[in-house]
């Protein structure tokens, strides 16, 4: 057995209960093996275990151990441990240490003290066989999410250890593209007979590939392991409770009132590349509805969240942006946050606190500054059990996983008095269950009368929820009736 | 240029870097010149030879002496320079622009290929395996150079997000300051857990795989530096400036 986890109990320093308890598991040469589970079930925890990561400084192994071919993870020094065990990170914006992919991937082998030949090679392979071509020179900064986690695939595959754990790989990623990779890793799989640990939502995805998925279930233990194709539809209901299955049913399109008033227009709008040289959107000439939702789709690395950070920014483009008949560029700071809000799809720099209930009342008290702090502290209590975070009051945002980060940030979202509430990516990360209650959230803001414009890979989604999807593709977006 | 450059220790790249751009001023003595000598040596040395200097020295000895001796000794002479200029008055004023500009061109050039070649990572690890620092120090002084490089880019990003949120604090405001502080202080942090993760620790021998690419600014810059220093002194002699 190349993995095998005995036993295992892993508690988080300050922590009352235990996040992984008494949990068994094993993984032989060159499976595939899927562990699913709600947000918050701690996927990550175990991957972060698995890869040797924790305990550290993190907490402490209560009970079990975590051994790899008969030696136990938790003695070997980092570089010995990599040649046994990569994880590739949730969050692909803060996996990186180089300033480029080609420096990553030196940096990596490097570590494994390879000679320079047998890097230089590595690197052409990986290049080669993964399309990475066209952005393996590009500062990371610069390129977009789906492309940022095809780079952090890249290197972990280059490493070719024993077992790879993969943290919600193709979280970032459309369709076609996860397809792609996911070919290749099997591929991969099949020719290394490297091991591949995969934490991931859409169980479905990965069936025909998969040797085992396991569902683990809320207090931390396996709910169910050992399942496959074959048995999967004996184990279907256990996934739907966990809300980790997305039980989506197509409804026909119903098409927009556009007698509605127009709250945003975009007049002879070209999208530019961060790199202000090449243009991401070609002579757009849009109209938005107001209190509308409007979900755009498309690729990984098209442009949507440079084209949402470009109209809050209000900058990276040329033409003409109007809201409510007036020049966007007409409007002062202040009036434009007051106007629109922005939820952006990398938490790693918008909170001010260091609690999750003081980083609420802060939001409470920019939207009603004569309101007291006791009552602030008591409605975001209120709206903080509406999206389950009431047990992380005193937690650090930061210290929450990305799902419930984004959670919290897009409930803050849904108090605020915007006109307009853009959204890049809300269903990335997120169970079947939180899905539902974020999307009902827009649903009701629309309601209310606010226009809300999203951006997903994810076509079920804008088809479900959106009123007017549009699809991005070859520097155009066109309504998709 | 060769590659041993590129894998010539980090530490010690911008050890000698600031001792150039320091010691001609620190000892304009006899001591001044035999370290000035050293540093130029081992720096042509790695320049010039596709090897590491103590291959070079085993194959070809006293050769090797004698050209890097002769250009160490040239160079330690330009280098002292400044002080040249201050204490020697029978060479004419032509010479004081062209040994000062030999001196910054070489600062420059040095300093680009220092700056080209290494990394933070690298400089930080080879702090600690080459130059025997204390994990402490070489970690406490690559935090606070990742700091600095990274202050003015976060600022921006912290100030871009929370506007998205409708937190509008002016172009400079101490509460942004707070909040860059702390999220520096957690992504270094983060840092160290995908540095981990990705196999590095102080136990692993680094070498620079970056290797330095000639541009034609590497011939400009220099010769502006040149010009620009012999031009000033001829009008400073000429009492046409100041």
């Amino acid at each position: 057995m190349l993995l095998e986890i005995n036993n295992l109990t892993f508690t988080y320093n300050n922590a009352n209960s235990p996040v992984i308890k008494n949990l068994n598991y094993h993984a032989n040469e060159g499976e595939i093996r899927i562990i699913a589970g709600s947000s918050g079930s701690g996927k990550s925890t175990l991957a972060y275990l698995m890869a040797g990561i924790y305990p550290g400084k993190f907490g402490s192994i209560d009970e079990g151990d975590i051994i790899y071919n008969n030696e136990s993870i938790v003695g070997l020094l980092p570089y010995q441990r990599l040649t046994n065990v990569a994880l590739m990170f949730q969050n692909s914006a803060t996996s990186f240490c180089m300033r480029t992919l080609r420096e990553e991937l030196h940096f990596v082998l490097e570590n494994l003290l390879l000679e320079e030949e047998l890097i230089e090679k590595r690197i052409m392979e990986v290049i080669h066989s993964m399309h990475l071509a066209s952005f393996i020179d590009m500062p990371l900064t610069e390129i977009s999410e789906g492309q940022k986690q095809i780079a952090a695939l890249a290197s972990v595959l280059v490493i070719k250890p024993r077992v790879i754990i993969l943290d919600e790989p193709f979280a970032h990623m459309d369709d076609v593209t996860a397809d792609k990779m996911l070919v290749y890793i099997h591929k991969i799989r099949r020719k290394e007979k490297i091991t591949f640990i995969v934490i991931d939502h859409l169980v479905e995805r990965w069936l025909d590939v998969a040797d085992d998925v396991s569902l683990l279930g809320k207090d931390g233990s396996f709910v169910v392991t050992g399942v496959t194709k074959g048995s999967y539809h004996v184990h279907e209901k256990h996934f739907y409770d966990q809300g980790v299955v997305v039980p989506y049913k197509h409804k026909p399109r119903v098409y927009h009132d556009r007698s509605a008033s127009t709250i945003m227009r975009f007049e002879n709008f070209v999208l530019l590349h961060k790199n202000k040289r090449d243009t991401l959107l070609d002579y757009i000439d849009y109209s938005i509805p107001k209190g509308s939702i409007i979900g755009i789709y498309g690729r990984s690395g098209v442009g949507k969240t440079t084209l949402l950070e470009a109209i809050a920014a209000n900058s990276g483009y040329e033409g003409n942006i109007y809201v409510d008949s007036e020049l966007w560029s007409n409007y002062k700071i202040k009036e434009r946050i007051k106007k629109m809000s922005f939820v952006v799809q990398n938490t790693s720099d918008v909170f001010l606190r260091d609690r999750v209930l003081d980083e609420f009342v802060d939001a409470i008290l920019l939207i009603n500054p004569g309101m007291k702090i006791e009552e602030c502290a008591l409605k975001a209590i209120e709206e903080l059990k509406k999206c389950h975070l009431e047990g992380y009051l005193r937690s650090n945002p930061y210290k929450l996983s990305i799902g419930q980060q984004r959670l919290l940030l897009l409930q803050i979202a849904f108090c605020s008095k915007h006109d307009i509430i853009i959204v890049d990516e809300p269903t990335y990360g997120q169970d079947y269950d939180t899905l539902t209650y974020i999307m009902k959230q827009i649903i009701a803001l629309k309601e209310e009368g606010r226009t809300i414009i999203f951006t997903t890979h994810n076509m079920d989604v804008a088809r479900e929820y959106s009123d007017i999807m549009l699809h991005y593709h070859d520097k155009r977006l066109e309504e998709v009736r | 240029m060769s590659k041993s450059f590129a894998y010539f220790n980090p530490a010690l790249k911008f050890l000698t870097l600031i001792l150039m751009v320091v010691l001609p001023f620190i000892f304009p003595t006899l001591l001044g010149e035999i370290l000035t000598s050293c540093i130029i040596f081992r720096i042509f040395s790695i320049l010039y030879s596709e090897h590491d200097v103590k291959n070079q020295l085993k194959r070809n000895f006293i050769i090797c002496l004698l050209v890097f001796g002769c250009i160490g000794a040239i160079s330690s002479y330009i280098l002292k320079l400044p002080e040249v200029i201050y204490y020697t008055y029978n060479i004419t004023y032509i010479y004081y622009g062209v040994f000062v500009s030999l001196y910054v061109g070489n600062c420059y050039v040095y300093g680009k290929m220092v700056m080209q070649t290494t990394t933070l990572f690298e400089f930080w690890s080879s702090m600690h395996q080459n130059l025997h620092l204390s994990k402490f120090v070489a970690y406490s002084c690559y935090r606070s150079m990742l700091f600095i490089t990274n202050f003015k880019a976060e600022y921006d990003l912290v100030n871009r997000m929370l506007m998205t949120r409708g937190i509008y604090t002016g172009k400079f405001s101490f509460r942004i300051l707070e909040v860059v502080v702390n999220n520096l202080k957690r992504k270094i942090s983060e840092n160290d857990v995908v540095m981990e993760s990705k196999g590095f620790d102080h136990h692993t021998p680094k070498g620079n795989y970056k290797t330095y690419t000639i541009d034609v600014y590497d011939f400009i810059i220099p010769t502006g530096i040149i010009l620009c220093f012999i031009g000033s002194f001829i009008l400073v002699k000429r009492g046409w400036l100041l």
